[in-house]
């Protein structure tokens, strides 16, 4: 092959690749229009997945055509690292799955999510709200448990809808009306239990288990005797006070949440226990399971869990650390022989 | 946009009038000066930054007034640019601090935030400290791009031709564009790692290492342009400068769209929103 010939490839060969960026920039800007859901049925298209083949088809052509791209290993590195990537997440993507499973009759679940009340165990796996099937194991929500940020605050909302919000602490106060009347935070209650006490029934803060947190709120007014009142966490319902119309929101925020969890196989034996949070996954048989969100059933916390197919992921790891070790290692190298030409002057 | 009035607020203005000082002592071709009063500004915005960090009890990080309050501190980078790379131009950085501190000071919310579940990872801070350090690289690559733009073009006998030569540019378009590789090349480096830190912690917060999020999508996109300039400069080195110039300033567009208008513009629906 002639000198030109060969040039000729070469600029080919790049301008090849430059359209294969070029599309995939393009395409990425279009599709952050459309959503994260339609972006993704878009990335993992039919034609998408000729334009993922194609891509990597281009990546490999260059490196048999540039020599030096397999001769120095952070740049074998950074173009292996992209290759990889893209066919572990073909691999672990929808249409992959669906081929694994006529190929290789692969059944199992590549993604969903579990819901699971305090104190119960399943092992059914929902998406997008229908039944996708069974783990091979089961899994038991043993606790549930949440912290919160202290304080939280206490929002005051007029019949006109103005809003004042203040920190949940013992003493604070909120203007009601220009006669002076005011609501003062009385003191703020973990566990508020009802009692009988010889003068009738109380409120305590119960020491015992159980969560119902809520503020002793106090309606001072300069016509009228004062009144004591309660508002509950974390409930749906807003909370209306003494005073029409009016409404006392106590809200708190979350700081994070755990679901205290085990593993069972089918025989009914615990092989593993975990705490699941937030960035802090579990793995067990092929499946990781992340905390995703929780709501409460009455006075029971559920917690909803997305449970991921482990298969292909090693490999995206895998081309991540070939990316970043070889840009690294590539262009530093570059800079320094380029600082080194400097300083010499040339 | 409004003025502040509080002390986070006293040091992002004291700050940017400490870099508009310097700016005015380089451009009176005072370096000395100008170097010093820089680094005062920088030791400001410092000062400012720690004060947010002790008033919001967490790393300051979360939301755009913050991370336009540590990008403020651009200092490092110009020593590193300086020193390392030999890109001079500490009175642009002192421009471009002002610039950056400009929103902190009378557009962003200043309100602290908790930190909700999914940011209190160990990845939250190295995953956004790498994308400032690469937005600073980019926006110095930019300036260096523009420099190329306006800086004549080299003689035949290799001398700078002088003519028509804006003086404040004190070298050649050639030397513009190679700082322009210089500051890419290594502002890539962070860009690359901060998209993957990203894939990585989403992965461990979302269950999922790619999430199509249109922040994500237009960090691809701006990670891609880059990817583009060093594949047509390897084709072509320096001889379409215009072209390399063109992509370089093309990425900061697209590092600005993802930085601001994703997290500002309501069309765009994101797991990133809570940055706003």
């Amino acid at each position: 092959m002639s000198k030109n010939v060969a040039y000729k490839t070469r600029i080919t060969l790049i301008w090849l690749c430059l359209a294969c960026v070029g599309l995939l920039a393009v395409l990425s800007v279009y599709a952050a229009f459309l959503g994260a859901q339609r972006a993704r049925e878009l990335f993992t298209s039919l034609p998408m997945g000729f334009y993922w083949f194609c891509f990597v088809i281009v990546i490999l052509a260059g490196l048999l055509t540039f020599g030096r791209l397999v001769r120095r290993p952070f740049l074998l590195m950074m173009h292996l690292g992209p290759i990889l990537v893209i066919l572990a997440s073909i691999w672990a993507s929808p249409g992959g799955y669906l081929l694994r499973q006529r190929l290789f009759k692969c059944d199992a679940i590549p993604r969903g999510q579990m819901i699971i009340v305090e104190g119960e165990s399943t092992n059914e796996v929902y998406g997008q709200g229908r039944f996708i099937g069974h783990l091979p194991f089961s899994v038991t929500l043993h606790d549930f448990r949440r912290e919160f940020y202290e304080p939280g605050y206490l929002m005051v909302v007029d019949p006109a809808g103005a809003t004042a919000r203040v920190p949940a602490e013992q003493g604070r106060e909120v203007l009601l009306a220009a006669d002076g009347s005011l609501i003062r935070i009385a003191r703020h209650l973990d566990n508020l239990q009802v009692v009988q006490e010889e003068g009738g029934p109380a409120v305590i803060d119960s020491p015992g288990e159980g969560e119902n947190a809520a503020l002793e709120l106090i309606l001072q007014s300069p016509s009228a005797p004062d009144r004591r009142f309660y508002v509950y966490a974390d409930r749906t319902a807003e909370h209306h006070g003494p005073l029409h119309h009016w409404q006392f929101i106590y809200s708190r925020e979350v700081r994070d949440y755990f679901s205290e969890l085990s593993f069972t196989d089918a025989q009914g034996q615990t092989l593993q226990t975990c705490d699941l949070e937030v960035n802090h996954p579990a793995a067990y048989s092929g499946y990781s399971l992340y905390q995703s969100s929780w709501y409460m059933l009455g006075d029971r916390p559920v917690t909803v869990l997305t449970v991921v197919n482990d298969s292909g992921r090693s490999v995206v790891y895998l081309g991540y650390w070939l990316l970043a070790v070889g840009i690294s290692g590539h262009f530093i190298v570059r800079l320094y022989r380029l600082r080194g030409g400097m300083k010499n002057g040339c | 946009m409004a003025v502040k009035y509080s002390v986070q607020a006293l040091f992002i203005y004291g700050a940017m009038s400490v870099y508009l000082l310097s700016l005015t002592l380089s451009l009176l071709r005072r370096w000395r000066a100008g170097h010093f009063t820089y680094f005062a500004g920088f030791l400001i915005a410092l000062a400012g930054y720690l004060y947010r960090w002790q008033h919001v009890g967490h790393i300051p990080l979360q939301n755009l007034f913050e991370l336009f309050l540590g990008l403020g501190m651009i200092y490092p980078v110009s020593y590193f640019s300086r020193k390392v790379l030999y890109v001079p131009g500490e009175a642009v950085d002192a421009l471009l601090g002002v610039i950056i501190l400009f929103p902190a000071g009378f557009i962003f919310s200043a309100q602290p935030q908790n930190l909700p579940p999914a940011l209190q990872s160990p990845l939250f801070i190295p995953h956004v400290m790498v994308y400032m350090i690469a937005y600073i690289f980019m926006a110095k690559a930019a300036v260096q791009a523009v420099c190329e733009r306006l800086a004549p073009g080299d003689a035949d006998d290799g001398s700078i031709a002088t003519d028509k030569k804006p003086s404040f540019l004190t070298r050649s378009a050639l030397e513009y564009e190679q700082a322009t590789y210089r500051m890419i090349a290594t502002g890539f480096i962070f860009l690359t790692l901060g998209l993957i830190l990203g894939s990585w912690w989403g992965q461990l917060a979302w269950a999922d290492y790619w999430g199509w999020d249109p922040k994500e999508l237009w960090s691809l996109a701006s990670w891609l342009v880059y990817v583009g300039y060093f594949h047509f400069r390897f084709a072509y080195q320096q001889r379409y400068r215009a072209a390399n110039s063109f992509i370089a300033l093309l990425g900061i567009v697209v590092i600005v769209v993802t930085l601001l208008w994703v997290n500002l513009a309501r069309i765009f629906v994101s797991v990133h929103t809570y940055s706003n």
